[in-house]
């Protein structure tokens, strides 16, 4: 390996309560990949990326990202949520919300000119730029996703999380999406959550499998992404713990804590 | 009209006409952190809890004769005080939220009652702390209310964007490596300020109508948050001045004038738009 991993997550235990919800995750995610983690909802996707943004800590294991914990490792992640709560009402413009990546740049005092111009330069890659001075809360779902991939952009990242980003998206957008996505992997490491994995296999480079415990494939070796209603793909890889949507036995792993 | 009359022959109205001009740009500007981030039951605990630096202040002043201890100042503390406690204890959830403003807001009237009674001389009439006293400005308390909104405009100048990011989402704020905790502080430190000024025009019982209802109004229709900022200002002087002038005509209480005229006009305006909604959609489809 020329250069470390950007994530580097070695028997990695989490769980809510008594629920154990990732065992012995290993996982290592390389410089300029382009990584799409699939698995049936509840199996620790989402657990996953916080973990990597250290908003939860593992139970046992570790992970580092670019050589860093967590916590200091994020002001290099962009990081565009499944959701988020905000009030309906609020008052702020798109750029504004956009602008919000880069608020800890500067301690005092507001944004500079060259803050605005990437912010400008964001919006107009997510085909939003007329839309810069509209209010947040007036655009529809689909484009307040889109604003929030524009604010995980602007502060340049390293790696780039996205939680079901095509999710609130029509074909034609998620498409656009996936193109500018497949156009900042160039520079940029990428992982996201997908449930679409027919829509991502054209553009990313690696498939990870996650339901509690984890396994990562090259785009290559998957055999063919079935249009079944799960959406599950057959895998060369005979001992993914995804396979038709159910736990595969031979993933029980003994129990090391 | 009298007031006119008034205004120009005493120096008393002057001073509290510039009160409120004080009172209201704080108002106006920290309300709309207050009501875009729905965090107005913070308000009622430290509002209350003035009483306890109240009746401090009086004690001090009357029975070891700290005569520079005004009340405002009294109050200042406990503000300050409770803004603290109630950041700290309930930071990571240490303790419950409502445990910690109930007896946030209890203990600093309990204290008040006690200070005021053990205070020596006639027993203290509290109506004009609970109700307002907005034409008891001193020259002294003038200044105070001057010092404590040009902290909080140049603060608030100094880390707008760092509120406007922890009001809209916080965990945006902190993946973006700052410490919510300490952004969130300051805020609350801020509205302690704003409490204070504000009780010096409707009182504590009403404080927290007035800090809430003109930045309300004025997000119905400003899109921004320095247009809600300067609206609710604008809206916070017009309740002011306008329940002033009326009251003052009327011989009615100076504070609760002031709070009737702001929640009659939020109603209006909360009306118009839904009436205004209601007519622009004539087909409601479901979003």
């Amino acid at each position: 390996m020329d250069t470390p991993p950007i994530i580097s997550i070695q028997h990695l235990c989490f769980s809510y309560d008594a629920r154990e919800i990732l065992h012995d995750v290993n996982l290592d995610i390389a410089e300029g990949m382009f990584a799409a983690m699939v698995g049936p909802n509840g199996g620790g996707k989402t657990t996953l990326l916080k973990l990597i943004l250290g908003l939860l800590a593992p139970k046992h294991g570790t992970i580092s990202v670019f050589g860093d914990t967590p916590a200091l490792a994020r002001r290099r992640i962009g990081y565009v949520p499944q959701a988020i709560l905000f009030d309906p009402n609020f008052p702020a413009s798109a750029l504004d919300i956009v602008l919000m990546g880069r608020v800890e740049r500067h301690f005092f005092g507001g944004y500079r000119k060259a803050d605005r111009d990437i912010a400008m330069r964001r919006l107009h890659d997510v085909a939003l730029e007329d839309f810069a001075n509209h209010p947040f809360a007036e655009l529809s779902g689909g484009q307040r996703q889109r604003v929030l991939i524009a604010q995980a952009l602007v502060s340049e990242p390293q790696l780039i999380l996205l939680d079901e980003p095509a999710a609130n998206l029509d074909q034609e957008n998620a498409t656009v999406l996936f193109n500018l996505l497949g156009e900042l992997n160039r520079h940029v490491t990428i992982l996201l959550v997908s449930h679409n994995l027919s829509l991502v296999s054209k553009y990313v480079s690696h498939v990870i499998c996650v339901n509690q415990t984890v396994d990562m494939h090259r785009i290559q070796d998957v055999q063919g992404v079935t249009d079944d209603p799960t959406g599950w793909i057959r895998l060369v890889h005979q001992q993914c713990p995804v396979i038709n949507g159910k736990k595969s036995d031979e993933q029980i792993h003994p129990h090391h804590h | 009209m009298i007031f006119i009359q008034d205004f120009i022959e005493f120096e008393y109205l002057k001073r509290t006409v510039l009160a409120i001009l004080l009172a209201s740009v704080a108002c106006g500007v920290i309300g709309s952190y207050v009501v875009a981030r729905r965090q107005s039951y913070l308000i009622g605990a430290v509002s209350h809890s003035l009483l306890g630096g109240i009746g401090l202040a009086r004690y001090l002043q009357i029975a070891h004769g700290l005569t520079w201890f005004s009340t405002i100042i009294g109050a200042l503390l406990a503000a300050l005080l409770s803004a603290v406690a109630i950041s700290t204890l309930t930071l990571k959830n240490r303790m419950r939220q409502d445990t910690v403003l109930s007896a946030v807001w209890t203990l600093g009237v309990a204290v008040g009652i006690s200070f005021i009674a053990i205070t020596p001389g006639y027993s203290e009439d509290l109506t004009s702390y609970l109700f307002g006293s907005i034409l008891l400005v001193s020259p002294e308390d003038l200044v105070v209310m001057a010092l404590m909104t040009i902290v909080i405009a140049v603060t608030v100048w100094l880390f707008r964007n760092r509120f406007l990011a922890l009001c809209f989402n916080e965990e945006t704020l902190y993946l973006r490596g700052v410490s919510t905790a300490a952004v969130s502080f300051i805020l609350h430190l801020l509205v302690a300020l704003t409490v204070v000024l504000l009780a010096q025009v409707v009182g504590i019982v009403l404080v927290l109508v007035l800090l809430v209802i003109p930045a309300a109004t004025a997000a119905h229709f400003a899109k921004r948050m320095a247009m809600v900022m300067l609206w609710g200002t604008v809206f916070c002087l017009f309740f002011c001045y306008g329940g002033l002038v009326v009251s003052y005509q009327a011989d009615w209480p100076v504070g609760a004038t002031i709070v009737e005229l702001a929640v009659a006009t939020y109603l209006v305006c909360a009306c118009t738009v839904a009436v205004r909604r209601k007519l622009g959609k004539p087909h409601e489809d479901g979003e």
